[in-house]
């Protein structure tokens, strides 16, 4: 169902797509199968489920990509709702799209939510390219380099290596062990270096399991190993390491609820990390062969699949890049 | 406080025959649960229960496959700087009614101001308000608070018995008006205060009058905390109308409404989104600067800072990683041992005064010093190291303190609260914190449970962050700031951060004076002036709350 | 692209050491024991030996996957290959010396190991894997250096015992008793499986490490051993990382050359 564009323009709340197609539809039904004034609120409960004495269109049978805004955690995350069977399953499985459709919601999100804004701007713009839409390749380099035999620490290392060989890094001290720390002039291309080393190794680790549930442990100790490399911080500063702590917990044991299908940016778990951490999870979530009971299928149901017809949606590295081209240099 | 004292050791001596220096001791001899008069007491009633109900019930056999409790020493527990040892079940909330009463006494606290009231009643209704006619709406309404009628004919009303606990006073800054406050109303800040801190809270109240009520802790019980303003607000609206003498419908009364229901209403908890939704008045709702003014150590022993934010951490202990996580939050059983590492044996009072003495020797006193990245990393590295290694200096400290958790609640805590003491900047104390988390990190190559340090990691980053949804002052935060949101073992301690860095520097409050006021109140069940005395009292069984049902139900 | 030579660790004491050691896959870590591959399958108690490994979805080759160019890049392991089921091994280590701490296992175990799910708590330790690659991996971290019989336990549940005192025969605590002490041989032997089901067959994993060569073997940091305080640079290190996470919160533009 597409809402006429108009409609959405002139009003300022997301919910118009799924409200105008859910009265729409009522009213189609109401009067193409003349349905009287005793059975009107049948239709009404097809249609919106349970909804207004819920929150949300419990049990209804139009459902939308964004979620209700009381949902929502704070101001902002409404592009953050989209689980990551979702984005999994529109893209095809294919995990850099799934990766760079995540995050382009998530980095966009950043700035409904006030977060990319003025000092904070280019550390974003900069996490979009380079982790989100493979910037130079770095992506696709690091995990070509160790797609035979390579481990999370050997993607930790190649970060390194490129971020020293293309001048992002360079030594700061030698210390008495002989360990050099490292320093940097450019703290955000760091952080953008360190996030495309991220999905790199959530890549090269859940890929080589062909497994989604390694993903967290790849937060946490790609940070720790990149971090004890270099004397710099991980990716987001922490607050990736931090949101896999937490989405460990919540995926392995008996506090938390689901697979990392079920996971998004807009829940208390995962919120922390600014858009650095859910692009992972959807690509580990593509590249997972089976190894869960509730699958993307599942979790997902018709969205993924219809959305899945919208090019943009299923290819977004490839419309990303047409667009970027045919406004090369106009910006 | 010498340190070289080890203020924790007469407790590892009481829990375990060996000496805590000592790193090896025998286990599987302790005939399991048979070990705990408690436990014993539990299969004694267990038994009993299940032959009345006739549904299997407590059965300690049960516990993994046949191997019970108590393979190892089950051991007691001491209520820090008291005299009472307990077993560690008389610290489980449901156990334990000090504790239950002290969220029913924060939970049933509604503050209202009164003025804009009175401005109704002379603006707009021509009535004339005076000393005598607010005692005699204050006479009023202790009628009605409870759950009495006032204006309307062939009501149903509640039974005194059940609702004693149930009254308002009223506090303000200004002294000639608390001079005609009939004085069985009035919560007498220079009685209850020391002169300094007095002066600071009349200065911040002014000459405003506000109400404080307390609502029934047998609807704390049995409602929820939106229950309270709603509850406060209906009464005080109909004590309105009866004591100067009003029209109950007219249109000026809904001002009423809305100043006691919205306007000049302060919760003790806001309400929370979608995930974590609970109404207001709500643990997860109150600021970490809520609980700290509502201890009330800092008013009956302003000498001593550092016991002020201990006593302040034991409520947080309770309220945030009992009541909140422990069982709003994660359902089951809860989370009690988390908790009382931070208020038991005397522990993190010894880290706590290990690092207040630094303080004091380095830095010339509390509240002297300006946060620098020196200075925390000087303060909070030495405390952190400090504490760990007084757990691998003696083996039954670290035993005692068996979870990763506990000790890294614990020694964060101690350098969190060291830099706050040194600096009166709290958020300079929770980044303090956070730098110990990463270095016990590193020392031990151990932390916590598997979730423990996300808000550890987020932290650094976050202390001082001024972006959307990460700045906030850090008396303002609690457990729906969102890197705090998921993490027991952690807000008990940051109650104290908060409350070191105001009392360090002489502060009569942190956060919010009528907050402060409100709970100096002889009259409340829970003594808020001595929590942990408190919590002691009600594993010994000594504590009488509110909210009983005696009357109302058959006799035993 | 540049020369460089992985550093895995800051640190200039024998603890530091020791954790860059066993971070470093080049190192290659020296076995002290042998168990038969069908005792660790029993101590694990996943299956049977000698029982066909379950599969948890078809073998890719003949589901066939989606197209992707990084499932076509990154080769699958063995297991992930044939569609095995996800399992663990759950480690405990004792505060008194072992080898490996908790993290250390996380860090050695994604630098050493491809295709790891390993969690860290403050008293155990799961790893999860496919189930072929997990018994390949399980072994090398029982036989060798990093596993100390007596204060290292195969613990899948009631892991408690980490920050307990050692008993009369220097063990660890384990409420269960999944391993006991030999007196006669000297040996530690595993009487239940991981999960505490009682084996057919006790299994023997070798004598205690002694403590004065646990002391050198140790990652630990410890007051009585390598105090942390005196690794000046690993101290500083942690500061200078919690300033720069700090500082980039304020505001990322202002960390320059620092």
């Amino acid at each position: 169902m597409k809402v006429p564009a108009k409609r959405l323009n002139a009003g300022v709340e997301y919910t118009t797509g799924f409200t105008a197609t859910a009265a729409a539809l009522c009213y189609t039904i109401v009067e193409n199968f003349k349905v009287n004034l005793w059975d009107a609120d049948l239709v009404h409960a097809a249609v919106w489920g349970r909804y207004p004495q819920t929150m949300e269109p419990l049990g209804g049978n139009v459902s939308s990509l964004l979620s209700v805004p009381q949902q929502n955690e704070g101001m902002g995350y409404a592009l953050r709702n989209v689980p990551c069977a979702h984005i999994a399953l529109i893209t095809k499985k294919n995990a850099m799209n799934a990766a760079a459709l995540s995050s382009i919601l998530e980095q966009a999100a950043m700035f409904e939510m006030g977060d990319a804004i003025g000092n904070f701007e280019r550390l974003h713009l900069l996490g979009l390219a380079y982790q989100g839409l493979n910037a130079n390749n770095l992506v696709y380099d690091i995990v070509k380099e160790n797609s035979k035999t390579g481990t999370l620490g050997d993607v930790a290392i190649s970060t390194v290596k490129r971020a020293i060989a293309d001048g992002v890094i360079k030594p700061l001290e030698k210390k008495p062990s002989g360990y050099t720390a490292y320093t940097t002039d450019d703290l955000n291309k760091w952080n953008a270096y360190a996030a495309a080393g991220l999905l790199a190794g959530t890549m090269i680790t859940c890929g080589s399991a062909r497994s989604m549930q390694h993903c967290p442990s790849v937060f946490i100790y790609f940070n720790d190993l990149i971090e004890r490399e270099t004397g710099l911080p991980g990716v987001d500063f922490g607050r990736v390491a931090g949101t896999g702590v937490e989405m460990a917990f919540f995926s392995h044991s008996i506090y938390g609820g689901g697979n990392p299908a079920v996971f998004h940016g807009n829940h208390i778990v995962t919120r922390h990390s600014k858009g650095f951490t859910i692009p992972c999870v959807a690509a580990a979530v593509a590249l997972d062969a089976g190894t869960v009971i509730y699958t993307p299928e599942k979790i997902s149901g018709v969205v993924g699949e219809t959305l899945s017809e919208v090019p943009e949606l299923r290819e977004p590295l490839r419309y990303v890049n047409e667009a970027a081209v045919s406004i090369h240099g106009g910006i | 406080m010498a340190t070289e004292k080890k203020m924790f050791l007469e407790a590892l001596r009481k829990k375990f025959k060996e000496s805590p220096e000592e790193k090896y001791t025998k286990f599987y001899i302790y005939d399991g649960w048979k070990q705990s008069k408690r436990k014993r007491e539990f299969v004694e009633w267990g038994t009993k229960l299940a032959k009345e109900r006739g549904i299997p019930f407590y059965n300690p056999e049960m516990h993994l496959g046949g191997i019970p409790l108590g393979q190892r020493v089950l051991m007691p527990y001491r209520l820090s700087q008291t005299d009472i040892y307990c077993e560690g079940d008389d610290l489980h909330f449901i156990n334990n009614a000090a504790m239950q009463q002290m969220w029913h006494d924060i939970r049933r606290t509604v503050i209202v101001g009164l003025d804009a009231a009175h401005m109704v009643l002379q603006k707009r209704l021509g009535k004339e308000v005076t000393p005598e006619t607010v005692n005699h709406y204050l006479e009023v309404l202790n009628h009605a608070l409870p759950g009495a009628a006032v204006i309307q004919e062939h009501m149903v009303e509640t039974h005194p018995g059940l609702v004693s606990d149930s009254y308002v006073k009223v506090f303000t800054g200004d002294d000639e008006l608390a001079d005609e406050i009939d004085k069985r109303f009035l919560i007498d800040i220079n009685k209850e205060f020391p002169a300094d801190q007095a002066a600071q809270l009349k200065a911040a109240v002014g000459k405003k009058i506000y109400q404080v009520l307390r609502m029934p802790t047998i609807v704390a019980m049995t409602c929820d905390g939106g229950t309270m303003s709603r509850w406060s607000a209906m009464q005080i609206s109909m004590s309105m109308v009866n004591a100067y003498k009003l029209m109950a419908g007219e249109a000026a009364i809904g001002e009423f409404a809305f100043a006691a229901k919205h306007a000049e209403v302060i919760e003790m908890g806001t309400l929370m989104p979608w995930r974590r939704a609970r109404g207001p008045n709500e643990p997860g709702g109150v600021p970490l600067g809520y609980v700290a003014d509502m201890c009330q150590a800092s008013r009956v022993k302003p000498e001593d800072p550092t016991w002020v934010a201990l006593e302040a951490i034991s409520m947080g202990a309770v309220l945030y990683d009992q009541f909140w996580f422990g069982s709003y939050m994660s359902g089951g059983v809860g989370f009690t041992q988390y908790a009382t590492c931070t208020y038991t044996d005397n522990i993190l009072d010894d880290f706590c005064y290990y690092g207040a003495d630094y303080v004091k020797k380095k830095f010339g006193g509390f509240g002297k010093a300006k946060p620098s990245w020196d200075l925390i990393k000087d303060i909070a590295t030495e405390v952190s190291l400090y504490g760990l290694e007084q757990y691998e200096r003696f083996p039954a400290l670290m035993e005692t303190h068996f979870g990763g958790s506990q000790r890294a609640a614990v020694v964060a805590a101690g350098a969190g609260v060291a830099v706050s003491l040194a600096t009166g900047n709290c958020t300079a104390g929770i980044n303090g914190w956070y730098l110990s988390q990463l270095l016990h990190k590193e020392e031990m190559g151990r932390l916590g449970f598997y979730g423990y340090d996300q808000q550890d990691q987020c932290g650094s980053a976050n202390s001082f962050s001024y972006r959307s949804d990460e700045g906030l002052p850090f008396n303002l935060r609690g457990v729906n700031y969102p890197n705090y949101a998921l993490n027991v073992g952690h807000q008990s301690a940051h109650t104290g951060i908060v409350q070191a860095a105001h009392s360090g520097r002489g502060d009569a409050w942190t956060t919010n004076p009528l907050i402060k006021i409100a709970f100096a109140d002889k009259d409340l069940k829970f003594d808020f002036t001595h929590p942990r005395l408190c919590f002691g009292k009600g594993a010994l069984r000594e504590f009488m709350p509110a909210g009983e049902r005696s009357l109302i139900i058959p006799s035993r | 692209m540049v020369e460089y030579k992985p550093q895995y660790y800051p640190g200039s004491s024998k603890v530091s050491k020791n954790r860059k050691k066993y971070m470093d896959p080049s190192y290659k870590l020296k076995k002290l024991r042998t168990i038969s591959d069908d005792d660790l399958v029993k101590l694990m108690g996943h299956r049977v030996p000698g029982e066909a490994y379950k599969s948890v979805h078809p073998p890719l080759e003949e589901m066939g996957e989606p197209a992707c160019p990084i499932r076509e890049l990154v080769e699958p392991t063995p297991g992930a290959k044939a569609g095995d089921r996800i399992r663990y091994i759950q480690f405990t280590d004792s505060v008194y010396f072992t080898p490996l701490t908790p993290y250390m296992r996380a860090w050695m175990g994604h630098t050493r190991y491809r295709g790891v799910d390993i969690g860290v708590l403050s008293g155990r330790v799961p790893l999860e894997m496919r189930e072929r690659d997990l018994e390949k991996v399980a072994k090398e971290l029982v036989e060798t250096e990093i596993f100390d019989p007596a204060r290292c336990g195969i613990r899948g549940a009631t892991v408690h015992g980490h920050s307990l005192r050692l008993d009369e025969n220097g063990m660890m605590f384990d409420a269960l008793r999944r391993f006991v002490f030999d007196k006669k041989t000297g040996e530690v032997v595993y009487v239940k499986d991981q999960i505490g089901v009682p084996l057919d067959k006790p299994i023997s994993v070798g004598k205690p490490i002694k403590e004065e060569e646990l002391r050198e073997m140790t990652s630990e940091y410890r007051v009585d051993g390598v105090p942390f305080r005196e690794d000046k640079e690993m101290v500083e290190f942690v500061q200078r990382l919690h300033m720069l996470r700090t500082e980039a919160g304020f505001d990322p533009n202002r960390v320059k050359g620092i």
